[in-house]
């Protein structure tokens, strides 16, 4: 695939905001990236957003944030998922010529939802739902599969927003420094449960075959300088680890992980900018991974080359 | 930009409840039946897009459940959720992934079941600071952006009503419609229930259970699966400001679906939509929307939708056929809404759209209606 440029990024803190709204939320980390990319709003011809209608208690959610995004008579999509999946959906778009710059933002305020009542409506309501299944329950199914130790342990909860700007093109004054999207790849795993072996993820297998195929990579363990993983439970980051082919010697999340408290839905573009801060300090090429669903059944990954 | 075409379509029949299929169901018959239309089997399929509007089912990330009816088994698969709009920013989606390079072949599949949820109760639950406090569902913001788009234009119940009457009369021929009712009458329409002023029951759309799927090729697969091929040849979004008190009396200014349709126009040389496109089918969700959406996409002039309704232009026989299918005022499963649109739309380019063909279409139109004023345009072509 041609390279796409990394021009900008953008976060907030993560952290429980009781006074700061949605829009709020997305509008700093919006800003902050066009900051970042010296670039205005008027330079964006699309944006990709990213968010859930049952966490924000909004129906489309993405009309909260219409005006933050600068999406008033412009064009705007929405992916329901991860944030990395939607920058994924951001460089097709660029790849397909319908758009030269393409602002992503993800945003999720999960202090204000019930995890456990929301996570129980992702299960098929006929056989797993009435079970009182949810994400943290899948997570114990998970780690037990695992034979991991201890129980599982989610990040603390935050809330917060993060954007990438996305182009055809290395902005000329920031050539030298923007990490370019080499490769990516997402994919479904099968949804029950019983269904699958929690030991592995065929999704992840895919995700990432596509994007080190696409980045001509053939040895993750001796391509990859680092990686930032999506570990949403402590347990995975090992489990993620594994099915991509590297082992604990690797330098795996040296921003933190999720750990230290990230959004969902945030955290797969979160994973995306740490790539992208640390590669503006040293060349490499490193992968993001994010993941949604239960048990990471929605599975996308990134590699970035500077 | 990579050629791109339409090569398959498959839609359920729609009804008030289709109690015999769950949502993954749904999904499953309008994917199998795309696929056969297309000719090909989900093996040849690069990447799916989805679209759902998860909160009137209040299901949290369907696509996990669901995302497998459409053959989503380890493939790349994505969901696409932009309230009405979902279903045309979907396909817009689709189109710009199989353009990418990246694929050859995307499947694009919408379903809504509003039978297991309460999609007035989801409608209100907008921003809750400002907007909550005065939200009213479909049909109270309608009513209220109707009165205003009455006051300006002078267009008469009457006129209203025959474009509900064109729509429920199209539908008998569409055996998959929701609606299908013989013999309606401008009478009956007038006649029905007043749900808030001036919208009466049968100006409004339904709520339906469904699922429509189209399927989108390159250049070289296009032509060897399909003999011929539904182009799309523009694409084009636009959203618009959060608050309704914040939009400048929608339905008479709908500013979104002018700029959207005149970039499509100007990118495909259109001048004349009347006399130069084929086939409309657009997301109408009431009747009176219906005739503001001529002028926005530049039918008419201003003032003159009521007589393009009373001259039959956009009847099946007149100048400019508008939904053919019946439209959204027949069949409304939400996140399929737009799907339907540019698969009735692909499938008049394509010649396949049974009893309610139009003769030699070479140029249609799709568009897609969503919030409270946002707006995509999808033009497509046999050439």
């Amino acid at each position: 695939m041609q390279p796409i440029t990394i021009l900008g990024v953008g976060r907030t803190d993560y952290e429980p905001k009781p006074g700061v709204s949605i829009p709020e939320m997305v509008h700093h980390a919006v800003q902050a990236a066009l900051a970042d990319a010296g670039l205005t709003m008027q330079d964006v011809d699309a944006r990709v957003t990213a968010s859930a209608d049952l966490w924000d208690g909004l129906t489309a959610s993405n009309v909260a944030i219409t005006e933050v995004v600068g999406a008033v008579m412009q064009p705007e999509a929405r992916v329901a998922g991860d944030g990395l999946a939607a920058a994924c959906h951001g460089a097709m778009s660029i790849l397909a010529n319908a758009y030269n710059v393409v602002l992503v933002v993800a945003h999720c305020k999960a202090s204000m939802g019930d995890s456990g009542g929301i996570t129980n409506w992702t299960f098929d309501p006929i056989y797993q739902q009435p079970l009182g299944l949810d994400d943290a329950a899948a997570a114990a199914l998970q780690s037990s599969a695992l034979h991991f130790p201890t129980p599982p342990l989610p990040p603390p909860i935050a809330d917060g927003a993060a954007a990438i700007i996305l182009a055809h093109a290395p902005h000329p004054q920031s050539a030298i420094r923007d990490p370019q999207l080499i490769g990516m790849g997402w994919a479904l795993d099968e949804h029950y449960l019983g269904d699958r072996d929690l030991t592995d993820s065929p999704a992840l297998r895919e995700a990432a075959r596509r994007a080190l195929a696409l980045a001509n990579l053939d040895d993750p363990k001796r391509d990859l300088t680092f990686v930032e993983l999506s570990e949403h439970f402590d347990y995975q980051r090992e489990l993620w680890t594994f099915i991509l082919g590297l082992d604990s010697t690797h330098d795996i999340n040296s921003s933190g992980g999720l750990q230290r408290g990230v959004p969902p839905f945030v955290a797969g573009l979160d994973r995306l900018i740490q790539v992208v801060l640390r590669l503006r300090q040293e060349s490499g090429v490193a992968l993001a991974h994010g993941c949604w669903g239960p048990c990471g059944q929605g599975q996308v990954v990134m590699v970035v080359r500077r | 930009m990579r050629r791109v075409a339409v090569i398959g379509t498959g839609q359920t029949k729609h009804a008030k409840a289709r109690d015999d299929a769950t949502q993954s169901e749904l999904v499953r018959q309008a994917t199998t039946r795309a696929l056969a239309d297309a000719g090909i089997t989900i093996h040849e399929v690069d990447a799916i897009v989805l679209s759902n509007m998860e909160l009137f089912e209040g299901r949290a990330l369907p696509e996990m459940w669901v995302g497998e009816g459409a053959g989503g088994y380890r493939k790349p698969v994505m969901k696409i959720a932009t309230g009405g709009t979902s279903g045309t920013s979907a396909c817009i989606a689709g189109y710009h992934q199989c353009a990418s390079g990246l694929f050859d072949i995307v499947l694009v599949v919408g379903w809504e079941k509003h039978s297991e949820g309460a999609t007035q109760t989801g409608m209100a639950l907008t921003d809750p600071l400002w907007d909550r406090n005065v939200a009213s569902g479909a049909v109270g913001n309608f009513a209220l952006s109707i009165s205003q788009y009455v006051a300006a234009r002078g267009v008469t119940p009457q006129q209203a009503a025959k474009v509900a009457v064109k729509a429920r009369r199209n539908a008998t021929r569409n055996p998959y419609a929701h609606l299908q009712i013989d013999g309606i009458t401008v009478e009956q329409v007038l006649q029905s229930r007043m749900l808030a002023d001036p919208v009466h029951l049968l100006d409004m759309c339904p709520q339906s259970d469904g699922a429509c799927a189209v399927i989108y090729a390159v250049e070289d697969r296009a032509k060897k699966f399909c003999p011929r091929p539904s182009w799309v040849r523009a694409a084009v979004t636009r959203h618009d400001q959060p608050y309704i008190g914040d939009l400048d009396r929608r339905l008479v200014t709908m500013r979104t679906l002018r700029d959207a349709a005149r970039e499509a126009y100007q990118r495909v040389g259109i001048t004349e939509p009347l006399r130069e496109i084929d086939v409309a089918e657009i997301y109408e969700p009431v009747s009176y929307a219906e005739l503001a959406w001529y002028e926005a996409l530049g039918f008419c002039a201003e003032g003159e939708a009521g007589r393009l309704i009373d001259d039959g232009v956009t009847e099946m026989n007149g100048e400019l056929p508008v939904n053919p299918s019946g439209g959204v005022l027949s069949t409304n499963p939400v996140g399929a809404s737009g799907v339907l649109r540019v698969a009735e739309a692909a499938m008049q380019v394509m010649g396949r759209a049974g009893d309610h063909q139009v003769p030699d279409v070479r140029l249609a139109l799709a568009t897609g209606y969503g919030v409270y004023a946002w707006s995509d345009v999808i033009i497509l072509s046999a050439d």
